[in-house]
C-alpha cells in the first residue's frame, strides 16, 4: 500500500463510516413514527412481515432511469439513505419492463459503511466496500459474493405504477437498526399514499 | 421453528440486567474476542445508552451493530433465552468490532431444541444393533467402547490395537483427558488429529529448524514493510488479520504466491505488491529461485547468518536424525542453491513465474536498500499439505538468510486453521519411542521411529478399536473414497443383534478376530464416519459455549478463558467427562475430575509446559498470589495473555514474540529452539530420494502427480463462508444459501471445451490416485461449476487455465476422494492439495438459478 500510510488508510476509513451516525443526529428531534404507533407492541421474537406498514413512496421514474444510472433516496426514516439503479441484466424482484430496476440500501451490512458510491450496474454489483471489501450481487437480493457482511444487503421493494417508481418496504434489516421502522423520523410520505 | 429468517425485520435490545459472559470465536486462529447477552425472551432494552447492556445508541455506529445473524433464541428447561452472540469491541485481537462472516454469524450456530435446522444433533449414546443405530444409556456405551478396546488390544497386551483420532484445537482440558486416555492409560502410540495422520508437526521444515509456528505478534503485521503470504491467503480465512492487522493498521508490499488469481493477489498489484501465479506443487523450485537471488546479490544478512545460523556439521547430525538427514550447513546450502534448476530463468520455465517476478519478489523481500529487513514470512496449508517439508523448511530458509525474525515487524509464522487448544501429560514420546510400529529411511539415515500414520494403520489391520472424537476421518482424511472401501470392509463383520452387553462382546470379538475392526465416534452431529460406527457418543460443543469454562490460545498465542453460558442437549456430555469415564473403567484412579476447571487447575499447577512456546508457567504462581485458583485468575485475564506465560509482581506476563534476541526474553532459554540456541537450514531438493528403495525422488513423485491427457490439476481450500466440514454451516440458512452446493472454478476455456457453463453439476474422475504405500487407487466427487466469463472477469480468471479449485470439505462433496496418499516419509503429512481428475458434465445443478457466479477476486483499484 504504497499509495496509502496507514493514517491516511484510517482516514479513508472514518469519511466513508458514519451514515449510520447522521442518522442517530437525525433520531435527536424524534417523533414516534407512524407506522410504529399504528403496530401493536409485539415480542421482538415474532417474525411477522410488516411491510404493510412500511409507507408507499415515489422515489423515481422508469423513464429517467437510464442504463447506468444511479439515484439516491431515503426511506423510510430520514436518513436511510439508499439507492435506485438499473443494471445490466434480470434481476430477483427487479422492476420495470426487462426487471432490471433495484434499489438497496446503501450500507454495508458488514460494519457500516457506504457503498452508496460503489455500484457498477453493468457488473449487477455493490463494492468491495471501501472498509473490508465486501461485494454484494444486485441480480440476486444483495447476496455477498465475497466478504465479511453478516446479511444481504437489504433491498427495497420497489412497484412501477404509470411509469413511476415507488418503495414499498424493505427486506432485510438497514445497518445500524433494530427495526427499520424505529429509532428515527419518518420521511414524509410526499407522493400518493 | 426455522432458524431465524436471516433477513428478519427485527433484532431485540439486551435489557440492561443480560446475563454478560466472554469468550473467543468457536471458529479460526485470529481468535477473535466475543460476549455473549443472555435474557429471557419478553425482556427487552431500550434504545438509549442507559436502557440497554450494550451501552450503545440506536441506530449503532460503526462496528456496534447487533446484525440479525448475530441473535438466536435458545431453549432450556422449558425457557426461551435471547441469545446476542457478538464480536467485543474491546478485545486487543478485534477492537472496534471486526469480524468475519463466520464468526459473526456464531449466534445462529448455537443449538437448540426449538430450532428444527438442529433436529439431527446427536441427543443419546447409541450402538449399531442388527444394522442401525439404536439408543443406549451411557453406561452400556462405555462397557461396550472398554470391552472393544480390550479386544482390540488383547486386555493392554497389544496396546496398538487402540487407535485415536482426537482433535487439536478443543481445549487444552479435552486434548489432556484424550490424549491421557490413548497415551497413559492404553499405551498406544495409534494417535492422529483431525487433520493429519500421526502426532506430526504440521510445519516440519520449522520445527527441526528451530523456529516456531506460531512466533509473532499481530502487531508484526502491521509493523512489517513486506509480507510474504506463501499458500496463504488471510483475506479468506483469517479475515481480521487482513482487514484490522494487514490492511487497516499497516502498510506492507504484498508478495503473494498462489496459483490462483484471487481478491488477494488483485490487492496485492494493486497496492505496490506482486502476485507470483506459480504452478501447482512447484513452490521448493520458487521459494529456492527466491533465495538462490537473495543469495547472489549479496541481499542476505551474512552477520545475522554467523551469529544464529549452525554452521557446524557434526553439531547438525547429533541435533536428531531429522536434522542430520535434512538439516544443511550455510556452505552445503549455498551449493544446493547453485544447482542450475533454481537460476531465476530456469525456475521461471518450471514454476511459471517470470524470472523478472522471482527477482523483484527477491528484492521486497530482502529489502537491500534498508539497514533492516521488516519481512514478516506467512505461510499455511497451500504448502503444509504439499511437500510439507521441502515448503515449510523454504519458507524457514528465507526467514533465516534475511535474518527476519524476533523484532517488531518480522517473524514467520503460520496464517491458518483453528485456535490452538492441545496439551498432554507427556507420555507420549515414550510410547512412540516404544510402541511404534514406523520407521523411516532416507538417504542417510536409517530405521528412524516415527509416530505411527494411523490411517494406514485402519488400512493394514493394526487398529482394531478405531475412537474418533470431533472429526470426520471418512472424509477427512486423503484418497478418502479408498479408506472408506476399507473401514466399510472392516466393519461389515459380525454385530451385536441386541443391546445386551455380552451379546455385544460377542460380536466385536468375532469382528476383531477375524480381521475387522469396531469403530466409536465421538460427534456433535453424525456424519460420514457415523455411518461408520458401532458406538456413538453424544458430545457438548463447548467450543460455542455450552458446557463449563475452558481455555485456548489463538495465533499470536494469546491465552484466555472461554465461559460457557449455556446447556447443551441433556444427554450429551463434555469430551473430557466421557474419556474420564473411559479412563476410570480401565482403572485409572486420577481421572475422577469434577468438571473442566479441575483439569484447568491440574495443568496450571502440575503441567504448565514450562519453558515452551506455549508454557502457562506462570498463572499457578500468580493466582496463588492472588489467592485463587488457576482457573478463577484466569476469568480475570480480560484481554487474554499471550504465551509463554511467566509471573511477575503476583500477575501473569506475556511474551509477545517467541524468537527475540538475547536479554529480551524472560522465559525460554535460547533464542531458537535447538540445542545451542542457533537455527539450523533445511535441506530444500527437489532431487531429494523419498524412496530409497527405488531411488523415487520428489521430482519424481511431482510427474507421477501431474495432470495426464484429459486430466487437470483439481487443488482446494478454504471459501470465506465456510468452516471445515460445515457442521454448522451446512445448517446455517445465510451460509447455505452463498454455497448451496460445493463449486469447481474452472476457467472458462477448461469449461467451454467439456461443454460446461456455470451452474451446471460436475464430475471430476481421477482413476489413479497416487499412494507411496502401493497401489494407485480410485476417486470422484461432484462440484458445480463457478465459471466467469471473460467480459465479467474485470481483473482477471481466478483460476488459470489446466487447474480447478474447489472447498476443500463440503459435506458428502469431498474433494479428498481424488486427493494423492502422498506422505512425505520423514513426517507423514499428507499432500492434499495435489489432487487432479477428469472434469465431466453431469447436467444442470438443482441450484443454477440460486447462486451467485460473480467474481469473487474484484479488490480495490
Ligand atoms: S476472523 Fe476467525 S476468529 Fe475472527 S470472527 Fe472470523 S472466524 Fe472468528
Ligand atoms: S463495512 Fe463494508 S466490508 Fe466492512
Amino acid at each position: 500500500m504504497n499509495d496509502n500510510d496507514g493514517s491516511i488508510s484510517r482516514r479513508r476509513l472514518l469519511g466513508a463510516v458514519g451514515t449510520a451516525g447522521a442518522a442517530s443526529v437525525a433520531g435527536c428531534g424524534f417523533q414516534a413514527p407512524t407506522a410504529e404507533e399504528e403496530s401493536p407492541a409485539e415480542s421482538p421474537t415474532e417474525r411477522v412481515a410488516r411491510l404493510d406498514r412500511y409507507p408507499r413512496i415515489l422515489v423515481g421514474s422508469v423513464g429517467d432511469l437510464g442504463d447506468g444510472d444511479v439515484e439516491t433516496f431515503e426511506y423510510p426514516l430520514e436518513g436511510t439513505r439508499n439507492f435506485l439503479t438499473r443494471i445490466e441484466g434480470e434481476a430477483w424482484d427487479g422492476v420495470g419492463s426487462d426487471g432490471d430496476i433495484v434499489a438497496y440500501n446503501g450500507l454495508c451490512t458488514h460494519m457500516g459503511c457506504s457503498v452508496e458510491g460503489l455500484v457498477d450496474p453493468g457488473q449487477e454489483m455493490a463494492g468491495p466496500c471501501s472498509c473490508h471489501y465486501t461485494t454484494f450481487d444486485l441480480s440476486k437480493g444483495g447476496m455477498v459474493v465475497s466478504g465479511a457482511a453478516t446479511t444481504d444487503l437489504p433491498q427495497v421493494r420497489l412497484d412501477v405504477e404509470d411509469g413511476d417508481i415507488y418503495a414499498t418496504g424493505i427486506d432485510g434489516l438497514v445497518y445500524g437498526y433494530r427495526n427499520n421502522l424505529r429509532d428515527g423520523t419518518p420521511i414524509e410520505a410526499a407522493a400518493e399514499e | 421453528m426455522a432458524a431465524d429468517n436471516p433477513n428478519t425485520s427485527e433484532v431485540p435490545i439486551p435489557p440492561t440486567d443480560a446475563e454478560r459472559s466472554t469468550r473467543s470465536c468457536r471458529y479460526c486462529i485470529v481468535g477473535c474476542g466475543y460476549e455473549v447477552y443472555k435474557w429471557p425472551v419478553g425482556e427487552e432494552g431500550g434504545p438509549s445508552a442507559d436502557e440497554n447492556a450494550l451501552g450503545i445508541d440506536y441506530p449503532a455506529g460503526y462496528g456496534e451493530w447487533p446484525s440479525p445473524n448475530m441473535h438466536e433464541i435458545i431453549k432450556e428447561n422449558g425457557r426461551e433465552y435471547h441469545v446476542l452472540f457478538k464480536p467485543d469491541t474491546e478485545y486487543p485481537v478485534n477492537e472496534s468490532g471486526s469480524h468475519s462472516v463466520r464468526g459473526g454469524t456464531q449466534a445462529q450456530s448455537l443449538y437448540s431444541p426449538n430450532n428444527e435446522d438442529y433436529d439431527d444433533r446427536l441427543k443419546q449414546p447409541q450402538i449399531r444393533i442388527g444394522g442401525d443405530l439404536v439408543t443406549v444409556d451411557w453406561d452400556t456405551a462405555i462397557e461396550a467402547w472398554a470391552r472393544a478396546t480390550e479386544i482390540a488390544t488383547e486386555n493392554g497386551e497389544n496396546p496398538n490395537g487402540y487407535g485415536q483420532k482426537l482433535y487439536f484445537y478443543q481445549f487444552i482440558e479435552n486434548t489432556f483427558a484424550g490424549t491421557k486416555l490413548c497415551y497413559d492409560v492404553i499405551g498406544s502410540p495409534n494417535w492422529g488429529g483431525h487433520n493429519r495422520p500421526a502426532l506430526t508437526p504440521e510445519c516440519p521444515g520449522l520445527v527441526n529448524a528451530g523456529l516456531a509456528e506460531w512466533s509473532y505478534a499481530y502487531e508484526d503485521a502491521a509493523e512489517a514493510d513486506t509480507i510474504v503470504l506463501a499458500g496463504a491467503d488471510p483475506k479468506e480465512n483469517q479475515d481480521v488479520i487482513f482487514s484490522r492487522w494487514i490492511d487497516e493498521q499497516g502498510d506492507a508490499d504484498i508478495v503473494f504466491i498462489d496459483p490462483r488469481k484471487k481478491f488477494t493477489a488483485n490487492y496485492a498489484e494493486n497496492n505496490g505488491g506482486i502476485h507470483l501465479q506459480v504452478n501447482e506443487a512447484t513452490d521448493p523450485i520458487l521459494l529456492n529461485a527466491i533465495a538462490r537471488h537473495i543469495v547472489d546479490q549479496g541481499w542476505h544478512d551474512e552477520e545475522f547468518i554467523e551469529e544464529w545460523v549452525m554452521a557446524d556439521r557434526e553439531t547438525i547430525d547429533e541435533e536428531g536424525w531429522y536434522q542430520e538427514e535434512l538439516g544443511m550447513t550455510p556452505e552445503e546450502y549455498y551449493d544446493l542453491l547453485d544447482d542450475p534448476r533454481y537460476a531465476p530463468e530456469n525456475a521461471a520455465e518450471t514454476t511459471g513465474v517470470p524470472a523478472e517476478d522471482i527477482r523483484e519478489a527477491a528484492e521486497l523481500i530482502a529489502q537491500p536498500n534498508d539497514e533492516e529487513t521488516n519481512t514478516l514470512f506467512m505461510l499455511e496449508k497451500g504448502l503444509i499439505w504439499g511437500w510439507s517439508h521441502e515448503n515449510t523448511g523454504a519458507m524457514a530458509n528465507l526467514t533465516l538468510i534475511t535474518g527476519s525474525v524476533g523484532r517488531p515487524g518480522t517473524g514467520i509464522t503460520r496464517a491458518g486453521g483453528h485456535q490452538e487448544g492441545f496439551w498432554t501429560n507427556g507420555a507420549e514420546g515414550d510410547v512412540i519411542a516404544e510402541s511404534s510400529t514406523q520407521t523411516f529411511d532416507g538417504e542417510t539415515v536409517e530405521g528412524a521411529t516415527v509416530a505411527p500414520n494411523t490411517v494406514e494403520r485402519i488400512r493394514d489391520g493394526e487398529i482394531s478399536h478405531w475412537h474418533v472424537i470431533g472429526n470426520d476421518p471418512a472424509r477427512q482424511s486423503y484418497a478418502t473414497q479408498d479408506l472408506r472401501n476399507a473401514m466399510r470392509e472392516r466393519t461389515s463383520g459380525a454385530q451385536p443383534q441386541t443391546a445386551d452387553i455380552d451379546e455385544i462382546e460377542r460380536a466385536f470379538r468375532e469382528r476383531i478376530e477375524s480381521g475387522g475392526m469396531v469403530v466409536t465416534h465421538q460427534e456433535l452431529y453424525a456424519n460420514t464416519t457415523t455411518q461408520y460406527a458401532d458406538i456413538v457418543l453424544p458430545a457438548t460443543a463447548v467450543e460455542s459455549g455450552e458446557g463449563g469454562d475452558y481455555h485456548r490460545w489463538n495465533g499470536e498465542r494469546r491465552f484466555r478463558q472461554y465461559q460457557g453460558f449455556m446447556e447443551g442437549p441433556s444427554g450429551a456430555k463434555e469430551d473430557w467427562e466421557i474419556f474420564a469415564m473411559m479412563g476410570r473403567r480401565l482403572g485409572a484412579d486420577d481421572m475422577d475430575w469434577e468438571d473442566s476447571r479441575e483439569i484447568f487447575n491440574l495443568i496450571a499447577e502440575e503441567y504448565p509446559g514450562a519453558g515452551g512456546d506455549h508454557s502457562l508457567e506462570g498463572i499457578a504462581p500468580a493466582a496463588e498470589a492472588n489467592d485463587m485458583t488457576p482457573a478463577e485468575y484466569m476469568e480475570t485475564v480480560d484481554e487474554g495473555v499471550q504465551q509463554p506465560i511467566y509471573e511477575e509482581n503476583g500477575e501473569v506476563q506475556g511474551t509477545p514474540r517467541v524468537h527475540a534476541p538475547d536479554g529480551e526474553r524472560e522465559v525460554m532459554d535460547h533464542r531458537f529452539h535447538t540445542s545451542t540456541g542457533e537455527a539450523i537450514l533445511q535441506r530444500v531438493d527437489w532431487d531429494r530420494v523419498v524412496d530409497p528403495d527405488d531411488g523415487t525422488t520428489i521430482g519424481d513423485v511431482y510427474e507421477q502427480l501431474s495432470p495426464g491427457e484429459d486430466e487437470i490439476w483439481v487443488t482446494n481450500g478454504r471459501l470465506q463462508h465456510l468452516w471445515q466440514n460445515m457442521y454448522t454451516h451446512q445448517r446455517l440458512e445465510y451460509i447455505q444459501k452463498r454455497f448451496p452446493q460445493n463449486i469447481l472454478q474452472l476457467h472458462p476455456n477448461d469449461a467451454a471445451e467439456r461443454g460446461i457453463e456455470a451452474g451446471d453439476l460436475v464430475e471430476i474422475v481421477n482413476d489413479d490416485v497416487f499412494n507411496i504405500h502401493g497401489e494407485n487407487t480410485e476417486g470422484s466427487f461432484t462440484a458445480v461449476a463457478y465459471v466467469v466469463d471473460e467480459d465479467d472477469a474485470a481483473q482477471g480468471q481466478s483460476v488459470s487455465e489446466g487447474l480447478a479449485y474447489t472447498y476443500w470439505l463440503y459435506p458428502d462433496q469431498v474433494n479428498n476422494d481424488v486427493n494423492p496418499a502422498y506422505l512425505d516419509p520423514a513426517n507423514p503429512n499428507p499432500g492434499y492439495k495435489y489432487g487432479k481428475g477428469r472434469i465431466r458434465r453431469l447436467g444442470e445443478s438443482e441450484v443454477k438459478g440460486e447462486m451467485s457466479f460473480k467474481p469473487m477476486n474484484i479488490a480495490p483499484e
